[in-house]
């Protein structure tokens, strides 16, 4: 008997994976999830533990339990249509699965009290990000951290996207972004890759959709041929505005003076350093953010001319 | 020395490669390891470390690169052979533990091939899948899972039984196999008495009586409360005597359960008399109406069946009863359903009225109005579900207690102290710090403590904080029943 059961719910571009490819590739297959590839786009099908987020298709734990024991192995074909995964030998239904929307961001956000948050939060990562990815780096600097070859490298490249996020927010150039944290780190999805989804998202946050898009349009090519298919999709669904529900509910606590302790853990909880790095990339925009004089006018971005 | 190695569109979690390439960093002879993803701003970086060779510069942004410096050409190949390993085993889980854990049942049989016997934890309505495709990989299984649909039982008990294997539970919390103590178990040392028991609790009073006594178990077998139904049929029971039977080691045969359908009976006894092994049947609560083969011999209660293998009676308490009071009431409260129900048979036998959540035969429910022994098995659903087990968290009795404890009917309180595998590490000490917030006068407390010396929680030690805080400690379950008769008489 073919194992059936159902998609509870899914971000956006697991919904559009689904409506754009007939046929798709098991490119990963982990304990509680399995990455499904086709072109350029990736679904991650996989418990209520891998959160929800924009590529993220999630059955729930009974539902799981049957495809984790029927799952196929890596390079097995799927067939997508009729509402419906077929996988190796399972079958996921689709059709009732409902859309997952991040939450909407704070509108005025105060930033002196958001300059009190992020210091809070900066001290907390000191403690508690791991030393491995490039979150502390990006949050308090070098000091205190062991020295590695990555701080090295991305120590300067972190230094340039916050130089380039300043001067754009404050008085926009005809600079073209910085591209060269694009697969650049430890893990399935690099390092230097989570810190800008984050970066992409927060400028959404604040309203800089524009610039979000100017930034995309340097590290979006570059990510074809500079990082990893999956780490680019995911690049991809940010120059959306779209990540992780954990880092979205992170920002808008922060922009909204909430306590960021409770999606801060599930922030900790995405991959090893994914959901610190992500982090950070938010807090590097955010920082420059408050730091902007609220009375300074918004100077029309060279771009959109 | 530089060594590489491509893995062409290989994911691995993050977790996994950073575990990985550390343990590989560690080995004898290396100097340094990573394990990145080739994207370019990577090997740049393992260019940087000295870890990146021509090889290693060929991989694209899609593959894996695992890169080692190590001092000579020995330590670089083990190295590699070691990482590979590393990286073939199967995945885990971002946040699993340092020791890797299948989560599923394929991923074990992978991590473990020759594997024969699965055991099944998880909710009821999934139990039955989970045995099924066990089964049909050729596994002995367990299911600890309670509310599995009597339906679904009825189906794995009958393909087991086509496939030649056995299906333990569901519900069954203990069993013994190979000496190994599954569940709720024991330490006992392995012998020729083999059990077989519908009861998780009847099997470890047994089971630690005989270990006491000095003997020792070859394998005790969990059938589930409903093996011997009309409608199972006694598949596993039948099947674990057919695998008692053919064991050399086992040369006494002990079956316990609660009283079986009629036909059910006359079948597993029948099948029990074409054995040359001697058997004890303890039906908790009645005796087969079929007249016994020659090998089979009865017992009333657990302490009986022990001792028709020990071949002499267990002791009893010797120590001095509590002054008699006007309390007449026994209020047992007990974590073991079968230690429950041997209560109310032998108190049953003495003529008193019982009552009970789980009733034997010949005792009333709760609301049976009139003075009555009131015995309480916590295990029942009613008190376990959606909190733990009393045997895993003993302050699920603390309330019980406390109620009995003022209650100025109660002359007596009864309760079993149950240890083995997978229980709370000191149910004694919850015990009497419990009882040391009473400051008041209080009724007797006999106990009985069902475990061994090589428990976990070594059996002396627990029963000393018991006499300590003035518990008068039985033997037996059967023995501490009989002493809160006295108590109340």
């Amino acid at each position: 008997m073919r194992p059936v059961t159902s998609v509870s719910m899914w971000g956006a571009h697991a919904q559009r994976f689904c409506e754009c490819h007939a046929s798709a590739r098991v490119v990963a297959v982990f304990a509680r999830s399995f990455h499904v590839e086709a072109g350029a786009d990736f679904v991650c099908i996989g418990d209520l533990s891998i959160g929800r987020g924009p590529l993220n298709a999630i059955v729930d734990s009974a539902g799981w339990a049957w495809v984790a024991g029927n799952l196929g192995a890596v390079g097995t074909e799927a067939r997508i249509g009729n509402g419906m995964i077929e996988c190796g030998r399972i079958s996921l239904v689709t059709a009732a699965a409902s859309s997952w929307l991040p939450p909407p961001w704070p509108r005025n956000p105060e930033r002196e009290t958001l300059t009190v948050r992020l210091d809070d939060l900066e001290h907390l990562a000191c403690e508690k990000a791991p030393v491995e990815g490039i979150a502390r780096l990006a949050l308090s600097g070098a000091a205190g951290l062991p020295v590695s070859v990555l701080a090295r490298v991305a120590g300067p490249r972190i230094a340039r996207l916050r130089d380039w996020i300043g001067s754009q927010l404050i008085r926009p150039t005809c600079d073209p972004a910085p591209h060269d944290l694009v697969g650049l780190g430890p893990g399935l999805t690099p390092s230097g890759d989570d810190l800008l989804c984050g970066a992409l998202v927060a400028l959404y946050a604040i309203g800089e959709i524009a610039l979000a898009r100017e930034l995309y349009a340097v590290i979006g090519e570059a990510a074809r041929f500079a990082t990893s298919p999956l780490s680019a999709a995911c690049l991809k669904a940010a120059a959306e505005g779209q990540g992780s529900e954990p880092l979205h509910e992170t920002i808008v606590a922060l922009l909204a003076n909430q306590s960021v302790a409770r999606p801060l853990e599930a922030v900790a909880r995405i991959g090893h350093t994914s959901g610190w790095d992500a982090l950070a990339g938010a807090v590097l925009v955010l920082r420059t953010f408050a730091a902007m004089s609220g009375q300074v006018s918004k100077p029309v971005r060279p771009s959109a001319i | 020395m530089i060594r590489t190695e491509i893995r062409k569109g290989f994911y691995l979690d993050s977790v996994a490669l950073m575990r990985a390439a550390r343990s590989i960093a560690e080995l004898p002879g290396i100097e340094d390891a990573g394990m990145m993803i080739g994207t370019p701003a990577n090997k740049e970086i393992l260019r940087e470390a000295g870890l990146l060779d021509e090889a290693g510069a060929q991989a694209g942004p899609g593959d894996l690169v695992i890169a080692l410096r190590a001092r000579n050409p020995a330590a670089a190949a083990a190295a590699m052979t070691q990482a590979r390993h590393l990286l073939d085993q199967p995945r885990r889980s971002e946040d699993s533990d340092a020791t890797w854990q299948p989560r599923t049942l394929r991923a074990a049989l992978r991590q473990m091939p020759d594997a024969n016997f699965a055991l099944i934890s998880v909710p009821g309505d999934f139990a039955a899948a989970e045995a099924r495709s066990a089964l049909r990989r050729g596994l002995n299984v367990m299911i600890f899972s309670d509310n599995v649909p009597f339906a679904q039982e009825v189906a794995l008990k009958c393909e087991a039984r086509d496939r030649g294997l056995l299906v333990m539970g569901p519900d069954c919390g203990t069993a013994i196999v190979g000496g190994v103590p599954l569940a709720f178990a024991n330490s006992v040392p392995r012998g020729e008495v083999g059990i077989i028991g519908a009861s998780g609790t009847g099997i470890q009073e047994v089971s630690c009586l005989i270990a006491n006594g000095g003997r020792g178990i070859s394998h005790a077998i969990g059938t589930g409360g409903r093996d011997l139904s009309v409608e199972i049929g006694g598949i596993t029971t039948l099947a674990a005597i057919d695998l008692l039977d053919n064991d050399a080691t086992t040369q006494h045969i002990i079956l316990i359960s609660k009283p079986p359908a009629p036909d059910v009976a006359k079948h597993v006894l029948a099948r029990a008399g074409k054995s040359a092994k001697p058997f004890t049947v303890c039906l908790i609560g009645g005796k087969p109406e079929t007249e016994l083969p020659a090998n089979v011999r009865f017992a009333s209660t657990l302490a009986e069946a022990a001792e028709a293998v020990l071949g002499r009676k267990i002791g009893t308490y010797q120590g001095a009863l509590p002054k008699s009071t006007n309390a007449r009431q026994i209020r047992g409260l007990f974590c073991g359903g079968t230690l429950c129900s041997e209560a109310q048979l032998i108190l049953q036998r003495s003529g008193l009225h019982v009552v009970s959540n789980a009733p034997i035969r010949g005792t009333g429910g709760l609301d049976t109005k009139g003075d009555a022994q009131i015995l309480i098995d916590l295990g029942d659903d009613k008190f376990t579900r959606g909190r733990p087990h009393p045997m895993i968290e003993p302050a699920t009795r603390d309330a019980p207690l406390a109620e009995a404890l003022v209650d100025k009917t109660v002359g007596v309180v009864m309760l079993d102290v149950i240890l083995g595998w997978g229980i709370h590490p000191d149910p004694a000490g919850h015990l009497v710090r419990a009882l040391n917030t009473w400051s008041e006068a209080r009724p007797a407390i006999v106990a009985s403590v069902i475990g061994t010396e090589a428990d976990p929680q070594v059996r002396s030690s627990q029963v000393r904080k018991l006499t300590d805080a003035g518990i008068i400690v039985a033997p037996s379950n059967a023995n501490a029943t009989e002493i809160a008769l006295k108590c109340v008489r």
